[in-house]
């Protein structure tokens, strides 16, 4: 099955289930991975499997393709059903406006600050598949949020700034100086802090200490010349930063599991607070942590913005992008699709550009 | 006010993470020791006791090495024949007739050659440490086979005797010199990973590596330094098995690096990685020395004796997996 190109494993997979004799075929987003003459060639199919009176289900964001196959559309948001209306009797604005429309319950905690120096330019990022031709900038004094779909490429691009990705071409300036990142190393030593979407998997050694999750970055500041960590060095910072993002913890010298969600967080991001960083880079920052953790996440990176870093706020979160965020980036199958300020930025419009998928020329024909 | 300030120091040691089963099996140490001191009073005899810690002291050693190796998440499975090689190249160039200290330099310079190796196969080319040190094991056991062209060496002669002294058979302050040798490795090497930039960077790694790249630690350097570590350890033991025969076998050290395994796994150093500290290593290496000396004062043929360390390695191994597993478990509940 692997020699087989993705178009005609998808095949097989369809041809399998229509020899089960099913009535109903579901498919979910099939079409991420084929060329426009895949794609046509799928959608006539789909077509005659219609008129043969099979029942399809067909799943996707991709809503410029309803038009060639879409006969009724159903909108479902956070696990609940919000409408179903008949395709024709419906336009593609109105189905964005139903996909979104989270209510705001929560008052996010927004400060107001001006915006200082360019701290970080990236121009034309090239970083696989995910991460295409990506420019943008990064002020003093500003959150910037990006958001978009799941797979859009936000954490791939997070990762390629952070060096933790390759990066095949493309420039990264910070404060005026071109910067090559080949390794996390490289990124922390020019400032850029990374707190990554799985904290625990990539952010913290869930087995060790608090203290010792906290200095891990932090190690070269608290060594002497002969690489021998200063014990009390440490303590001191542990206790500080704990103290300063009010971590709640029985002593230092608990593993960072015994934590809470939040109390986590805070750690992944206490790790970097004891460094001169530039640039702050938040992924997901608030999945999973409850909502006084979530109010002091907001907190920090309003500290930090005050400060004069620069905070990359990558979220899935409507509500939280549009309730912290100065400037929001949207991306979609890597690339930037808007970018939106935040008196012009809606749930709608966001929707719009993270499902503003590259133009497949589809012509519709009959199998 | 000395009540509080003696409550406190416990305190401090307890909370040392690794602590806990330190304690516990240095518990059982003694339970073992009383058991072999009430079946043969003798057990207790300072001729004993001082042939029992010389007798520890290469296995702690390897020990240290391999819970270096250990705690970063890999193994090493070419202590055994590393010490192999140690012995049989330093005792060929002894019996060709090179000065004693400068065959123990270019053996050195040799074994820790094949660590850099194990340790480049592992970071670099990433293969599984498992399948790299079986190679570097074989192909170390080959070299000490020919480095003699297949045979045990002649005796290394008169004029090693010094360095036969300086490893094995001579005293200083009334102590055999090996177990001087052991301490000072166990202290010098306690403070590397206890105290040490490197050190910590060795308990991340085995903790959770993705991590530890994300939070700019090299892993190709701290693993790499690992094997060396390891190899050095097996290169001086390898220097004491020569000393101690006066001669080089070519199946020195065999099997040595299990015994490695059970000092560090007994000793709360899991094979999981990121977990233990080196004093368990060391209760775990007197562990294996007791019951090795302790079942041989009994009486009990070697036969007898392989079963029963064979048994405690497998079982404290067994153990090891299933409580890390069980902790893991409750954790991800």
């Amino acid at each position: 099955m692997e020699d087989l190109p993705v178009s005609k494993q998808q095949m097989v997979e369809i041809a399998k289930a229509l020899c089960f004799n099913a009535k109903i075929l579901i498919m979910d987003e099939p079409t991420s991975s084929l060329t426009s003459k895949e794609i046509e060639d799928l959608f006539a199919i789909i077509n005659s499997l219609k008129k043969e009176g099979y029942g399809i289900i067909y799943i996707t964001h991709r809503l410029e393709e309803l038009e060639y196959i879409a006969d009724r559309v159903t909108i479902l948001r956070d696990g609940r059903f919000v409408t179903s209306m008949n395709f024709k009797d419906t336009t593609l604005p109105e189905i964005i406006s139903n996909m979104v429309g989270r209510e705001i319950k929560e008052k996010y905690p927004r400060i107001n600050c001006n915006r200082g120096k360019k701290i970080l330019e990236v121009r034309n990022l090239n970083a696989g598949k995910l991460v295409r031709n990506i420019s943008f900038d990064l002020y003093e004094g500003e959150i910037v949020g990006f958001a978009g779909l799941v797979g859009a490429g936000r954490t791939e691009l997070t990762k390629a700034l952070f060096g933790a990705n390759p990066i095949e071409s493309g420039e990264i300036i910070l404060d005026g100086k071109k910067l090559n990142i080949r390794r996390p190393i490289d990124a922390i030593n020019a400032g850029i802090a990374c707190a990554p979407e799985d904290r625990k998997k990539e952010g913290l050694c869930i087995k060790l200490s608090i203290r010792e999750n906290i200095s891990l970055p932090n190690l070269d500041s608290l060594c002497n010349k002969f690489g021998i960590v200063n014990r009390n060095k440490e303590k001191e910072l542990t206790k500080s930063m704990a103290k300063k993002l009010r971590i709640k913890m029985a002593s230092d010298l608990t593993n960072a599991e015994n934590l809470s969600g939040g109390n986590q967080q805070k750690v992944v991001v206490g790790r970097w607070l004891a460094r001169n960083s530039r640039v702050v880079i938040f992924d997901e920052p608030t999945r999973g942590i409850d909502v006084a953790a979530k109010v002091e996440i907001y907190n920090l990176m309003n500290e930090l913005k005050r400060q004069g870093i620069g905070v990359m706020f990558v979220s899935s979160e409507m509500p939280e992008i549009l309730g912290i965020s100065d400037r929001i980036f949207v991306m979609c199958e890597g690339r930037i699709t808007g970018e939106l300020d935040i008196s012009e930025a809606t749930q709608d419009k966001i929707m719009e550009y993270a499902t503003r998928f590259e133009k497949k020329e589809i012509n519709s024909r009959t199998a | 006010m000395q009540e509080k300030r003696k409550a406190s120091f416990f305190k401090n040691i307890i909370a040392i993470r690794g602590m806990g089963q330190v304690i516990t099996v240095s518990s059982a140490l003694v339970v073992m020791c009383i058991v072999f001191g009430i079946i043969n009073p003798n057990f207790f005899s300072a001729k004993n006791i001082s042939n029992l810690v010389r007798q520890v002291a290469p296995i702690l050693i390897i020990g240290i090495g391999q819970s270096f190796v250990l705690i970063t998440g890999n193994i090493d499975l070419s202590i055994g024949s590393l010490v192999g090689m140690s012995c049989m190249i330093s005792a060929t160039l002894m019996t060709k007739g090179v000065n004693p200290w400068v065959s123990s330099l270019i053996t050195v310079i040799c074994c820790l050659g094949m660590g850099l190796i194990s340790g480049l196969l592992v970071s670099k080319a990433k293969l599984p440490p498992f399948i790299a040190t079986l190679g570097t094991m074989i192909v170390a056991r080959g070299i000490a086979q020919i480095a003699n062209n297949n045979y045990n060496t002649d005796s290394i002669g008169e004029g090693a005797k010094g360095f036969r002294n300086f490893f094995y058979y001579g005293r200083t302050l009334g102590v055999f010199n090996t177990i001087w040798i052991g301490l000072i490795v166990f202290l010098f090497f306690n403070f590397i990973l206890s105290r040490t930039k490197t050190g910590r960077h060795i308990y991340a790694i085995g903790s959770n590596i993705e991590a530890s790249k994300l939070s700019g630690v090299n892993v190709v350097y701290t693993t790499t330094i690992v094997y060396i570590i390891s190899a050095f350890c097996s290169t001086l033991v390898g220097l004491i098995t020569t000393a101690i025969g006066g001669l080089g076998t070519m199946d020195a050290g065999n099997g040595y690096e299990l015994n490695a395994v059970a000092a560090s796994v007994i000793g709360g150093v899991s094979t999981l990685g990121g977990q233990g500290i080196l004093l368990g290593t060391v209760v775990g290496s007197f562990i294996w020395g007791v019951l090795n000396n302790g079942l041989q004062f009994a009486g009990a043929p070697v036969a007898i004796r392989n079963i029963v360390i064979g048994i405690v390695v497998v079982v404290a191994v067994l153990i090891d997996i299933l409580v890390r597993s069980g902790k893991e478990k409750s954790a991800n509940d």
